[in-house]
């Protein structure tokens, strides 16, 4: 097994070629184990793929690691060899840990690319295939695009607009006051962690993350369920423009809202004439200006 | 790309991420294997990344690992977008697939890995107190500056990227289940927590103290993190991207 000295020879090295035959080996291993448990898991989502197959040679696995977060063949270059190691007090018993840890972090991003590069035929995925597996919910890639170009279509676009437009009231008297705020926060750009929107969903930023996802799923359920007997391409386009619409309501709602009051102020341009949004005070407490997009307009 | 509809191939290029993000989605099930809860990160006045030279427009800059809460899962490379007078830099992150998601991400076109995608859309204000302890890999080269701020300030001020970088720029995202309003909400929080946490360390320097797991190196250590004040974070008003689908759509 690899331990904090095989680890710190390397860092202080140019590579792991120019360190000592027992570090090469261990830390090559290490590579390949990690990159081996990523593969056990991916090939538990598929069928009769083998994750030996999967993975590389000791060697092989380590140069992709060594490689992937290198922005240039220099000491700077390799910097992620420094961040590895800050991610822990130096004198810690646990630097081992943090560093491995660290590593094996850094691999998940080497074998999801090397996967995604050399597994699926990307030319072959169909437009009706559903967007992600093991959903039965799950819209057909087509859905989430759906090709507006068609000028054919425009009637029918300015009928669902309206229908969209009636909806949307519906569909906002049936979010709670989290999921308003979650759909708020993030059509004006913040980020649901932030500090001020937290406050004015009164709840906890885990919290505000489900209630994000929960609304944005009963838009589009509230929807299918609205209009049973339409077919999948209506229903996408439908929910498009009901999420569209439901966006422009809760804007409506939030500025009547006193407690959303400091997201506005938080985003709002001063000079949108310009097209170069400034920057405005938030609080005295925070002190601090941002600039972002215009509610609303 | 010559001759393909703007809808084929935005669809292609979203059958791409997708690909990637099911595979991510997967591997982030697996446990990193180590007996580490994360202590509390460090920075450590005198290290390399202390004495080069300070933030500069066109950086790309590795963060320091400080964390609120959780440990950081990954390194964020940062590109230095806009100086302003008050010393504070706005920043965007480089993401995490080899493509760019949304309209706001932009497909660099650097070969190695951990830059090909800039996400202009997820940037943030950022004082140089707070990048002081980052380390700079590499830098961009003008032509590419130039080209993020064309497509920054095209996000500012309401025009379609794909107008400015035809091509290079992600697919808008409009659909209420499509997972890249997941996607965008996590990266949103997670870079937004990396950047309050760096401002909160500089500002508990500025301070002069040296709790809260910012620790020094020793009696000679220097201060590695200058008395400037936290910049405040910008918000990114959101590309839009209403042609040619013509429905006012944002994002």
């Amino acid at each position: 097994m690899a331990g904090i000295g095989d680890w710190t020879v390397w860092k202080q090295t140019c590579a792991l070629d120019l360190c000592p035959p027992g570090t090469q080996s261990e830390l090559r291993a290490f590579a390949r184990s990690r990159f081996l448990r990523y593969a056990i898991a991916y090939a538990h989502t598929t069928n009769g793929v083998d994750p030996k197959a999967l993975t590389p040679e000791p060697a092989e696995a380590w140069h992709l690691f060594e490689t992937w977060f290198r922005l240039r063949n220099t000491r700077e270059g390799k910097s992620y060899k420094e961040w590895l190691f800050a991610r822990c007090c130096p004198d810690s018993p646990s630097l081992l840990d943090a560093v491995q840890g660290g590593a094996t972090l850094l691999m998940r991003d080497v074998v999801r690319e090397r996967l995604a590069r050399e597994l699926p035929k990307r030319r072959q995925v169909s437009l009706n295939a559903p967007a992600w597996e093991g959903d039965e919910d799950a819209p057909e890639l087509q859905e989430l695009l759906p090709d507006a170009s068609d000028t054919r279509r425009e009637a029918e676009r300015r009928e669902l607009s309206g229908i969209a437009a009636a909806e949307a009231l519906e569909t906002v008297s049936g979010l709670n006051s989290r999921e308003r705020v979650a759909l708020l926060a993030r059509e004006l750009g913040l980020p649901l962690s932030h500090p001020a929107v937290v406050r004015a969903a009164d709840c906890g930023k885990s919290q505000l993350s489900v209630a994000y996802h929960t609304a944005l799923r009963n838009i589009a359920e509230g929807v299918r369920a609205r209009h049973p007997d339409e077919e999948n391409h209506t229903l996408a386009s439908l929910s498009v423009a009901v999420f569209d619409a439901t966006k422009k309501q809760i804007i409506l709602w939030g500025r009547s809202e006193m407690a959303c009051r400091p997201l506005f102020y938080m985003v709002e341009a001063a000079d949108a004439g310009s097209g170069r949004l400034q920057e405005k005070p938030v609080s005295a407490g925070q002190g601090s200006t941002l600039s972002g997009r215009r509610p609303g307009a | 790309m010559r001759g393909e509809s703007r809808a084929i191939r935005e669809r292609k290029a979203l059958a791409r991420w997708l690909a990637e993000w099911r595979i991510d989605r997967v591997l982030s099930e697996v446990s990193d294997g180590c007996d580490w809860s994360g202590e509390a990160a460090v920075i450590l006045p005198g290290s390399a990344g202390a004495r080069r030279a300070g933030p500069a427009c066109g950086d790309i800059r590795l963060l320091y690992p400080v964390s609120e809460g959780a440990p950081l899962s990954r390194p964020v490379y940062v590109a230095l977008i806009e100086a302003d007078a008050g010393g504070a830099f706005t920043v965007a992150p480089f993401g995490r697939f080899s493509d760019p998601a949304l309209p706001g991400e932009w497909r660099t076109g650097f070969r190695a890995l951990p830059a090909r995608v800039l996400c202009l859309w997820n940037r943030r204000r950022i004082s140089s107190a707070a990048l002081r302890g980052s380390w700079r890999p590499a830098r961009m080269p003008a032509g590419k500056l130039r080209k993020a701020a064309a497509i920054l300030m095209a996000i500012r001020s309401g025009a379609d990227p794909e107008d400015v970088a035809p091509g290079e720029v992600g697919p808008p995202a409009r659909h209420p289940l499509d997972p890249r309003f997941r996607y965008e909400a996590a990266e949103a929080a997670a870079f937004d927590g990396e950047i309050r946490a760096l401002e909160k360390a500089a500002a508990r320097l500025d301070e002069g103290t040296a709790a809260g797991g910012i620790v020094g190196e020793g009696a000679g250590a220097e201060r590695l993190l200058a008395a400037e004040p936290a910049a405040p974070h910008e918000f990114g008003k959101k590309p839009r991207c209403d042609s040619p689908h013509g429905n006012g759509e944002r994002r």
